[in-house]
């Protein structure tokens, strides 16, 4: 029904799998506040903490939620990957 | 909402649902996706911005005929109580009388906890008996963690007819996941909204009136991937200049790239004035005409005419130029947020800074001579005229403060950057005003050294010394130094006008009580009596002196007239809606029958203070829901007694204020000895009571006095040592205040503590002199809580033919004592021994210490002697505990 979208449309209101790696330490509780996002922490060698946020996402819209409240949260961004390549 | 409380100016504008544009394409798919709102708690729509998100759900609004209430949200809504206030404010303009509760909690001087309001809220919108929707635009723009727990919290346990819709660009951070995993949500979102291509034919033709070549209409389709400002932008630049070539539309591939592009085309076909206006009103947040005219048209002088700003409106109305009307009246417009930002883009690509300021300051001035100062700092910051801001703020604060329009004059001095506010004698002064406002008293000496300090260097404010002496004087009532705060006080009042309302209000506030605390009643009375014939009085200064004059009556002892006078305070509080005094009449009033012993009565009113606990200070609450416990407890109502203690507790850990818990604890301990138990009296305290003075007002609870309560029924010979020369620490305090209602319930103790020690004489003269204080008064209370020994040498006064009949109303309450002791926690002390057993069952046949001392052949002496060695033994008070309990451990 729609136009033909471009791929960057696709990946712009299509659901897709992310992974986000910021910097500090994130408690599970907070997967309420992140789109329900499954939250693991990660110590590396140097006892630096890492904390990967991975899961589905509606849309950019759902992603730059999640994205703004870490950055309410003052944690860095350290990468963010989408998981599946191909959209639907 | 009262005059006392009208804090909050709401903003009408911002509670406006904007109406829907007259070309705006019908899509019905999307609106029955809206129809699940009786099923599901919330709606989402969440996209980027110019996808078309308000209009659509106005639309819906429009076209489902349910009551709702909107709120166009922005950055001032990133605080807790200015959005709980516009919330509340769109649901009252809709449903009056709805949230009357949480209303009051948000007016509350303290904020209240979330998980309190959001229940507040909850129950009152389970109230709701017809659906209600809610819907908060742009609510992006919130990041606010407490805003979010609001809203979280509202969504946990949804009413049933209450349909929260949110508008916002990006996705909130509340459990959306968790609602669409319970289908409880209906999402709207970026795919949802995007124009396919019948629909963009459909819309292109509303916007030109004309058919549209499908050909062009597929391109555009494709170019702008259904983004529906793109499309607008895209059509008017059609309807200007006619089939624009496609050919370049094709080079221009990304889909902002082409909304510019449009944008660029209809710029380029407008006359140089429209031109001019449109970037120039770019600057504006919102804009009416004649602050365009301002702003727009003042070089333009040549083709300037009277009307222009209307004009230039009609114009933006006729052409379709992204107009966003703010109100019913048609007043106030806003452009689109995107057309704006692209304004502002080329604003700032053809004009320097230089030019841009002058802009500034144009709206600034327009925005002060219309008495919106809070936009015209606005606009004086974005100039980067610090001072200009500054000046606006001192020009307009004594007028602010003497209207009480408290929430603005906080929001112009948050404006301002902390740095600039201390180094502005007035902006400390204004902040001071805030404090003050919100019953922060403590906070005062903290800003007076600076104040003082500025007022040193900059002589030519003399005007102010009025306002600071004030403070001095307000500060030092509080630490309990009254000579100095009557000297100020007396200062202040030579010094400030009596035009200035507020001022003057609270300097009579404090003055009456500085002036009896420091022996001058009799003036202080008068004058402040005289004060209310006034009857050009306005209600601000006339309820003051009125709880002034009440006060003074209370600390002098003279609860008759403090009596009648409170319920005068109550009947003008409720006349003026003023809850504040509403809930600190009903106080006095609950604190006068508790003096009297009158429980049922002193519960009713510390119930009505207790239920608006928000909105007055924090000590009064506590000593409401404190004096609830004791009030309770003495009608033998445990169950109730603890209940209260709970709400205390809860509120006392929330407060996290180590004077607050000194207190709770205090009253935690009073209920004790109450109950017949005596607490440690290790550590009860985190304070030495001998480290300062203080102003001992009438407070329900105090811990140096209930400290010595417990220390006398400890008994041993180092605790009533140690409470008689805290006792009369406390008394030499209490008497050189004048604080007669204290000394009342020191005295009694102090007699019980001589008493205790073989003292009887001393403790004779000191009862005599406490039953003559309170006898006018009629306290019967601070004799009946000071213990049973008080009771034996009230009889000896009697005896001696010492104010009889009053002694014989505190004997009644006396005898009226119910049993309160818990059956648990009971253990014996020691065994007893024959002689008390024996005088334990002849106490059960209710024999007197006399009818006693007969049967058992010895002399009431040592019948008293035993008596008191079998109260320790069964730690109990009187004789009919000590029975209850002998039966509660199976000795009798």
């Amino acid at each position: 029904m729609h136009a033909q979208l471009s791929e960057k449309n696709c990946i712009f209101c299509t659901p897709a799998t992310y992974s986000i790696l910021v910097e500090g330490l994130l408690d599970e509780s907070w997967t309420e506040r992140l789109a329900g996002l499954h939250i693991q922490v990660i110590k590396r060698k140097n006892n630096v903490c890492v904390t990967t946020l991975s899961g589905q996402l509606t849309d950019q819209a759902e992603l730059l939620g999640v994205l703004n409240t870490l950055y309410n949260l003052n944690m860095s961004l350290l990468a963010i990957k989408r998981l599946d390549k191909a959209c639907k | 909402m009262s005059e006392i409380l009208s804090g909050y100016t709401v903003n009408q504008a911002k509670l406006y649902r904007p109406r829907v544009v007259a070309d705006y394409l019908h899509r019905q798919q999307l609106l029955d996706r809206f129809e699940e709102h009786n099923k599901k708690p919330l709606t989402l729509v969440s996209a980027p911005a110019g996808y078309g998100k308000s209009m659509l759900v106005s639309h819906w609004l429009k076209t489902c005929n349910v009551p709702c209430g909107w709120i166009s949200l922005d950055e001032n809504d990133n605080d807790l109580r200015m959005f709980a206030v516009y919330f509340i404010a769109a649901i009252e303009g809709v449903l009056p009388g709805i949230c009357r509760k949480s209303q009051i909690m948000i007016n509350s001087q303290e904020l209240p906890k979330v998980e309190d309001l959001a229940s507040a809220l909850r129950n009152e919108l389970e109230q709701l008996e017809q659906p209600f929707i809610m819907v908060l635009d742009d609510y992006h723009l919130v990041n606010e963690t407490m805003v979010h727990d609001l809203l979280t919290e509202l969504l946990k346990h949804s009413s049933r007819f209450f349909h929260l819709v949110i508008i916002c660009r990006h996705d909130p951070p509340l459990p959306i996941y968790k609602l669409r995993a319970k289908n409880l949500v209906t999402e709207i979102r970026t795919n949802d909204l995007r124009f396919n291509e019948s629909e963009t034919i459909e819309l292109l033709k509303l916007v030109t009136g004309k058919q549209i070549d499908l050909h062009i209409a597929a391109t555009l389709a494709e170019k702008t991937e259904g983004w529906v400002t793109g499309l607008c932008l895209a059509a008017i630049s059609l309807r200007l200049t006619g089939y624009t070539e496609l050919l370049s539309l094709k080079q221009h591939a990304d889909t902002q790239l082409i909304a510019e592009y449009f944008f660029n085309e209809i710029l380029a076909k407008q006359p140089s004035q429209i031109t001019q206006y449109l970037l120039f009103s770019s600057i504006l947040n919102r804009f009416c005409a004649s602050l365009c005219e301002v702003v727009c048209d003042q070089e333009a002088e040549v083709l300037s005419c009277e009307h222009s700003g209307w004009e230039y409106i009609a114009w933006l109305k006729k052409e379709n130029m992204f107009l966003i009307p703010l109100d019913i009246e048609n007043h106030w417009f806003r452009f689109h947020h995107l057309f704006r930002n692209l304004l502002l883009n080329q604003l700032k690509r053809h004009y320097s800074t230089e030019d841009i300021n002058v802009l500034h300051a144009r709206a600034s001035a327009w925005f002060a001579d219309n008495g919106m100062i809070e936009e015209a700092i606005r606009h004086n910051l974005a100039a980067g005229d610090v001072s200009g801001a500054v000046q606006l703020v001192i020009q307009n604060r004594q007028a602010a403060v003497n209207t009480e329009r408290w929430f603005e004059l906080k929001k112009w001095l948050s404006l301002l950057p902390d740095d600039i506010v201390q180094q502005h004698l007035e902006l400390l002064l204004a902040q001071v005003w805030i404090h003050i406002y919100h019953y922060n008293y403590g906070l005062i000496p903290a800003n007076l050294d600076r104040i003082e300090y500025l007022f040193k260097s900059q002589p030519h404010l003399q005007s102010a010394s009025g306002e600071i002496s004030l403070f001095k004087g307000i500060a030092f009532f509080f630490q309990g130094d009254c000579a100095r705060s009557l000297k100020y006080l007396e200062d202040a009042k030579g010094q400030i006008s009596e035009a200035q309302h507020f001022l003057r209000a609270g300097v009579e506030q404090f003055w009456g009580m500085a002036g009896h605390m420091q022996g001058q009643k009799e003036r202080v009375i008068d004058e402040l009596t005289d004060l209310l014939q006034n009857q050009s009085l306005k209600n601000v200064r006339k309820i003051r002196v009125m709880a002034s004059l009440v006060t003074v009556h209370m600390l002098s002892g003279d609860l008759t007239v403090a009596f009648s006078l409170s319920q005068q305070l109550k009947n003008f509080a409720i006349s003026i809606n003023s809850n504040y005094y509403i809930a600190s009449s009903s106080y006095i009033l609950g604190r006068i029958h508790f003096c009297r012993n009158e429980m049922d009565k002193a519960i009713g009113h510390l119930s009505q203070a207790a239920e608006l606990g928000h909105i007055v200070i924090r000590r009064l609450y506590i000593d409401c829901l404190g004096g609830l416990a004791l009030a309770y407890q003495a009608k033998g109502h445990a169950d109730n007694a603890t209940a209260s203690m709970k709400r205390l507790d809860k509120l006392v850990q929330s407060l996290k204020n180590s004077d607050f818990l000194d207190i709770a604890h205090s009253f935690e301990a009073r209920l004790s000895l109450m109950k017949g138990k005596v607490p440690s009296t290790q550590g009860l305290f985190s304070r030495n009571w001998r480290s300062r003075t203080y102003n001992m007002f009438f407070w329900l609870e105090s811990p140096d006095i209930t400290q010595c309560r417990v220390f006398i029924a400890a008994g041993s010979e180092r605790d009533l040592q140690e409470a008689e020369n805290m006792l009369k620490e406390i008394l030499r305090l209490s008497q050189a205040q004048h604080n007669t209602f204290q000394t009342i319930f020191i005295l009694p103790l102090l007699a019980s503590a001589y008493e205790k020690q073989g003292r009887t004489e001393e403790a004779l003269t000191v009862l005599e002199e406490a039953v003559a204080l309170a006898a006018p008064g009629a306290f019967i209370r601070p004799f009946v809580e000071a213990g049973p020994a008080t009771a034996g040498l009230l009889k000896l006064l009697a005896e001696k033919n010492i104010a009889v009949d009053f002694i014989g109303h505190i004997m009644e309450a006396f005898s009226s004592l119910t049993d309160d002791m818990s059956p648990i926690d009971i253990t014996l002390e020691g065994q007893l021994t024959n002689r008390e057993y024996d005088i334990l069952t002849l106490l059960a046949e209710r024999l007197q210490t006399k009818e006693i001392s007969e049967k058992l052949f010895i002399s009431t002496h040592t019948v008293n002697t035993h008596l008191k060695s079998l109260y320790r033994k069964l730690n109990v008070n009187n004789r009919r505990q000590a029975v209850a309990r002998a039966k509660n451990l199976k000795i009798l």
